[in-house]
């Protein structure tokens, strides 16, 4: 299977003063076309600033990042929202939704980011909604929703403009446990239905299973990627932090 | 993205900070009401005086008004000049007039009688009169109309053949009233106000009260419209010593003028503006906060920068455009009802098509600029950093 994703020697530094904070520490990661891949570690191990240096939302202090074989680190900025636009849809923790919109409206606004006339947005924001059925609570505010469907809002937010990647930062984190596994059937839907890659960030090793392989990070360096026979492994590996 | 949609969703955004947003379009629409009132009331005022300075001058008219006085001869050489066709030299005094126990300050004028007409812009005399005859011979006098009759007790004030004293500084003479002047609106030629005022053959003005016989104005009318600069030029050769204008050089005076004061009412009441684009700013930066995350969603779906920035450039827009809507309604309903009491009338503001578009141009370009510091600093968000703002 040929890489969607190629992180290739991936260094991020902040400035924080005088001292320097190393997020990631030449990381490399090669992720399939059409694979689910799971980034776990605990806190403050550089798993949400990896997953933001493939989507473009943060520019790595060195090393390059090809998306389908194109170096996005050298766009600027403009050509990078584009390429976004195009190729990959965020889902977060917090959801993320515009509170004033209803769900509708929130999964419209990339389509008419796009340019899609008013009908054709609605009625492919409408088939969104229904891929995460929800289409019945097409009219509602987030506020007027659950945790775990303002998710799948978010979801069909990511889909709608059809990219090729969803990177997921701690979908479910936010969520009580029968959601999130709604979430997670989902998001194993999208991948082997419609093909799509995605990368997920998550500290909840339950949810690992569902995806092929799953990368560990600890202090900005990925240690070890595990597959799916390993995940038990994973888990004690985990528990010992090594 | 469509322009459609910038604007549907500043309109949202709008719409959700209802308290601020209404706020804000009360600020433009007393912003817009003070501007476009101020500036109307200026352009009401330059109306009419440039209406009454048409009436006063007249396109073939110059005015020759010297600093000390104008002598026989200065009249006779400007009579002599080319493209003149007559000169009308004007004098006249301030003096007590005393009607029986009326008693009012007047001015009163020498002037040959076939020149008076001329000052009542009639064709002949007799359409001047409102009573009596045009005779103005020797202590005959003619008096405005407001002289002879009271218009608040409706009673009459000089009757034709009454004798009237006319009280000077020097001289105290008595005169008979032959005739009643018809009143003109507002000031006529010379600026002389008919309605109010004495005429008197001009010899025996001399004789009474100008003894040196020396004129205070002279009014030359020209053959040819087209050689009135020319002939300003001339007179002003042979007669050095006085100011000497047109209609045109009169308008031009005062439309300088007007616009120094059209700027000054402008700049005052445009504070409002100020304070509205500072309200808009103040707006705006809170917007911005209270949506960064929002800024940060809108960034990881592809938004770019200049797009994020128009969002918000698109909100004040919409909240400008509410208010200069609303407020040009009010502008144009007030302009009906509203005025200033002066000369008997009462001036309304005079709200032009360029005022409407400066009240309108003006607000946007102000919250444009204010905006545009808030946008920019929208524009320029760290999505991620955005993304995990509390």
């Amino acid at each position: 299977m040929s890489s969607i994703i190629n992180v290739v020697n991936v260094t991020k530094v902040y400035k924080m003063g005088e001292a320097e904070v190393w997020a990631l520490k030449e990381v490399s990661l090669e992720v399939a076309d059409r694979e689910f891949i799971a980034i776990v570690g605990p806190s403050g191990s550089g798993k949400s600033t990896l997953l933001y240096v493939i989507g473009g939302l943060i520019r790595p202090t060195s090393g390059k990042v090809y998306i389908n074989g194109v170096d996005i680190t050298t766009m600027n900025d403009d050509k990078l929202s584009e390429f976004r636009h195009e190729n990959i849809g965020f889902v977060f923790q917090m959801y993320h939704l515009i509170p004033r919109m209803t769900a509708l409206k929130n999964v419209m606004l990339p389509l008419k980011l796009r340019g899609l006339s008013g009908r054709e947005a609605r009625r492919r924001a409408l088939e969104a909604l229904k891929l995460v059925g929800l289409e019945h609570r097409a009219n509602h505010r987030p506020t007027q929703l659950s945790g775990g469907e303002q998710q799948r809002v978010a979801i069909a937010r990511a889909i709608v403009t059809e990219p090729k990647i969803i990177l997921a930062d701690e979908p479910t984190g936010n969520v009580d446990r029968k959601s999130a596994l709604q979430i997670m059937d989902l998001f194993t839907r999208l991948n082997r239905e419609l093909g799509v890659t995605i990368v997920m960030v998550t500290h909840n090793l339950e949810l690992v299973r569902y995806c092929r392989r799953a990368a560990r990070l600890l202090d900005g360096r990925i240690v070890r990627i595990y597959t799916s026979s390993e995940y038990r492994k994973l888990a004690e590996d985990m528990t010992r932090g090594v | 993205m469509k322009l459609v949609d910038y604007f549907s969703l500043a309109f949202d955004g709008v719409k959700e900070r209802k308290g601020r947003s209404i706020g804000a379009v009360i600020g433009i629409v007393i912003a817009v009401v003070a501007l476009a009132l101020a500036l109307g009331i200026g352009e009401a005022f330059r109306a009419m005086f440039y209406e009454t300075l048409r009436r006063a001058f007249g396109p073939d008219i110059i005015y020759v008004m010297p600093t000390e006085h104008l002598t026989e001869s200065d009249i006779l050489i400007m009579s002599s000049l080319p493209n003149v066709e007559h000169v009308i030299p004007i004098v006249g005094q301030g003096v007590l007039l005393k009607a029986g126990t009326f008693e009012r300050s007047v001015m009163v004028y020498g002037i040959r009688a076939e020149y008076l007409k001329f000052i009542m812009g009639v064709e002949d005399l007799e359409e001047a009169i409102e009573e009596g005859s045009p005779d103005l011979v020797g202590l005959n006098i003619l008096v405005g109309e407001y002289l002879s009759y009271n218009y608040l007790t409706k009673t009459k004030l000089i009757e034709i053949g009454q004798q009237v004293i006319l009280q000077g500084v020097d001289r105290t003479t008595i005169a008979v009233v032959t005739g009643i002047l018809k009143a003109s609106s507002g000031p006529g030629v010379a600026f002389i106000n008919t309605g109010s005022s004495v005429f008197m053959d001009i010899d025996t003005f001399f004789r009474l009260f100008r003894r040196d016989m020396t004129y205070d104005l002279a009014i030359v009318k020209v053959k040819d419209v087209n050689r009135v600069e020319e002939t300003i030029e001339i007179i002003k050769a042979y007669v050095p010593q006085a100011e000497v204008f047109s209609l045109k050089f009169a308008l031009e005076q005062f439309g300088i003028f007007m616009n120094s004061v059209q700027i000054f009412l402008g700049a005052v009441s445009g504070i409002g503006l100020f304070i509205t684009g500072l309200w808009i700013f103040d707006t705006m930066t809170i917007n911005v906060v209270q949506r960064t995350r929002e800024i940060g969603v809108m960034k990881a779906l592809g938004f770019k920068k200049r797009q994020i920035m128009f969002l918000f450039l698109a909100e004040a827009l919409v909240i400008t455009i509410i208010g200069v809507a609303i407020g040009a309604v009010v502008v144009l309903g007030l302009a009906q009802v509203v005025g200033i009491p002066m000369f008997g009338a009462l001036i309304k503001p005079k709200i032009t098509p360029f005022i409407l578009l400066l009240v309108t141009l003006t607000p946007i370009a102000t919250n444009i600029v204010a905006t545009l510091a808030p946008a920019y600093r929208a524009a320029k968000l760290d999505p991620v950093e955005a993304l995990r703002y509390e």
